[in-house]
């Protein structure tokens, strides 16, 4: 105990050359620490893009493909479902709901999403958060459009404004567009730090009206029902709106999200799905596709984690430079505490103690610099860039990380501590050059 | 008797052919104080180190307090040291960061028989009542390098003292005093020396002070070793 009372004191004295040192160690510390977060909170954004879904379910293809393309509209998908079999599916006593999804248009670069009121309902991301509204309801009627936040901040959107819809997500306006069909948009959606903030949600039918050959037949065309897409687009249609959303039969969806009733059925049901006689299914489970392919790409995260650990141990190797350089001047007091009766493993002791508490300064200090930047940052990065760091600050990688400096600043404080027994031994109660 | 020594020899490296002390006979009795001079770089503070069991000699008998040091580890001799002695320099005795009383009590938190003589709730109380003997009150909060240098042998002294240790070594506690300090120093060093009664061995080359002590005893006449004559050059 007086060891570490003459280390405190020790240090206050140094207290300037102390402080660098601490802060040098904080600056690293906070800087591993902010990595964690942000690889933990960015892969929680990504894994957890949905959530709360059991299954995700489109034609025939690979799992990832149909993840990327149906959760992060990303790739190219060219099979839908038909609406029978989905039907079908959605019956099935194991399945306790749906979210269907029609994929393929788009309005300035951002997709359009056709799917019912199950999509308000149910849909869940990083754990149990809803879509929520910030005005206006969801897209249940046949012109209704929803918009994601992302939409509203960048078209500059209000309430009631009509949107005419492209086909295909281009950035220019589309090769063919439904000019005709104008949508109004109903609601506007909250930031949710998910692809959905770069989407416009319409309803199936709406979906479906915007494609259909109203007034030539064309909805008898059940055969092209899996290119619902794909089909001609007649312009110079009468006024559309006198149209109840019965008349406007869906055909087709491009893929839904799945819930069972009962977890233990996820499995069954998949293969169910997978084996579908009808048509080439493929039923995939989010959370395992998606952790697959986080680790694919948390290469970056590594290299991050390993610059932070560089950067510590220059702090240390700071600290450890520090102490050495100080040690000159101290053997007159590592003679005084010889004299009264230390050993050489008290001054050794007394050393590592120092080293000591100023890692555990520089990692509680690099701890507060971190939470108070974040808690500053936080609001920012969610504004800016719909990049959520909620969740919690420490796991056991944090308190592991904590440890492990702590360890290894006592560690290396072995090498000032060493030398300066060395020269205690040496000099005895007289310094000797 | 405290200190005894018998054909005691010292030298720095095991391969050297000259010894740096060759010391056939020492004595000190309790109570007694020592006055030790001889010129600088004779050996001098050496022998004090071998005394207070930090360095060991290679040969001979060295029984303190009718221990014998020899035949200690390392780390038992700093344990006795601890125990037994109070130890003071020439100069910079204290430690910086430390207050007058801290400075004066952290021998105690070194020692568990030094402890057992002043607990942890007398300590403070002790060590005042050190200071003001001293003349140091006004300083006790102070920090030492506030201090003059007189004031800091004084603080020095009251450290040593503090826990009643049987030997008080001195390795020219004056030299960096006046002749008015010195003299009120040596005083004070005496009467706490035996209002504990504690041996005291003062070494110094400034051979007038020698007539306080009970008995002078010149290094050159202990010391056999005929390196000091060369050191009398170095010097």
């Amino acid at each position: 105990m007086i060891l570490l009372k003459l280390a405190l004191k020790s240090i206050k004295n140094r207290i300037g050359s102390a402080l660098l040192t601490v802060v040098s160690i904080s600056l690293s510390v906070a800087l591993i620490f902010a990595v964690e977060r942000i690889k933990r909170a960015a892969e929680e954004s990504f894994t957890q893009s949905v959530s709360q879904v059991d299954l995700v379910v489109g034609a025939k293809t690979s799992p990832l493909n149909l993840l990327l393309f149906t959760v992060f509209n990303m790739g190219s998908f060219s099979n839908n479902v038909s609406w029978k079999s989905y039907n079908e599916i959605k019956s099935k006593p194991e399945v306790a709901w749906t979210i269907p999804y029609s994929l393929g248009d788009g309005h300035r670069g951002f997709r359009v999403i056709g799917t019912d009121e199950n999509f308000y309902e149910h849909y869940r991301y990083r754990g149990d958060k809803k879509v929520e509204f910030l005005e206006g309801k969801p897209a249940l009627d046949v012109w209704d459009v929803v918009i994601g936040s992302e939409v509203h901040k960048q078209l500059k959107y209000k309430m009631g404004d009509p949107i005419v819809v492209d086909h295909g997500v281009t950035k220019t306006i589309g090769v063919q567009r439904h000019d005709d069909k104008p949508f109004r948009i109903s609601g506007i959606m909250k930031p949710t730090g998910t692809a959905i903030d770069q989407s416009l949600y319409i309803s199936l039918h709406g979906m479906e009206a915007m494609h259909s050959e109203w007034g030539s037949g064309g909805l008898k065309n059940e055969s092209k029902d899996t290119h619902d897409h794909h089909h001609d687009h007649h312009h110079g249609h009468d006024e559309h709106h006198d149209h109840g959303e019965e008349e406007f039969q869906v055909k087709s969806i491009t893929s839904f999200f799945l819930r069972t009733q009962n977890r233990i059925e996820t499995l069954q049901l998949q293969r169910e799905i997978n084996e579908f006689s009808k048509e080439p299914l493929l039923a995939a489970i989010p959370g395992v596709t998606l952790a697959e392919l986080w680790r694919g790409l948390s290469q970056l995260g590594y290299a991050l984690s390993f610059i932070s650990v560089m950067v510590l141990i220059v702090g240390l190797a700071a600290m450890v430079s520090t102490l050495l350089s100080g040690l000159n001047e101290r053997r007159r007091e590592m003679a005084i505490l010889r004299s009264i009766g230390a050993g050489p493993r008290k001054i050794l002791l007394l050393l590592v103690l120092e080293s000591s508490v100023l890692t555990i300064g520089g990692v509680f200090l690099g701890l507060v610099i971190e939470i108070f930047g974040f808690s500053i940052l936080s609001h920012w990065l969610e504004a800016q860039f719909d990049f959520s760091i909620a969740g919690s600050m420490f796991t056991s990688t944090e308190i592991f990380y904590v440890m492990a400096i702590i360890i290894c600043g006592s560690l290396v404080g072995l090498i000032p501590a060493w030398k300066a027994m060395r020269l205690a031994l040496k000099d005895g109660l007289a310094l000797k050059v | 008797m405290v200190v005894k020594i018998k054909d005691l020899s010292f030298k720095y490296s095991k391969t050297s052919s000259q010894s740096l002390l060759e010391i056939p006979s020492f004595c000190l009795e309790k109570g007694e104080t020592v006055f030790l001079h001889g010129p600088s770089g004779c050996g001098k503070t050496t022998f004090l180190e071998i005394l207070a069991g930090v360095i060991a000699p290679q040969s001979g008998e060295l029984f303190l307090l009718n221990q014998d040091l020899t035949k200690m580890t390392s780390q038992e001799r700093d344990r006795f040291r601890a125990d037994h002695l109070g130890y003071i320099f020439q100069n910079f005795n204290l430690i910086s960061y430390l207050n007058v009383i801290e400075n004066i009590t952290l021998p105690l938190y070194l020692s568990l028989r030094k402890r057992a003589k002043v607990s942890i709730s007398e300590e403070k109380d002790r060590a005042l009542e050190l200071c003001s003997h001293l003349g140091l009150e006004k300083f006790a909060f102070k920090n030492v390098t506030e201090l003059s240098v007189g004031q800091q042998q004084r603080v020095a002294a009251a450290r040593a003292i503090l826990g009643s240790p049987e030997l008080i070594f001195a390795d020219e506690p004056t030299s960096a005093l006046d002749d008015e300090h010195r003299g009120k120093f040596i005083e004070l060093l005496f009467k706490l020396c035996k209002a504990n009664n504690s041996s005291l061995l003062f070494v110094s080359h400034q051979r007038s002070l020698q007539g306080l002590f009970n008995r002078s005893v010149g290094f050159q006449d202990i010391n056999k070793s005929f390196l000091h004559q060369k050191a009398d050059v170095k010097a």
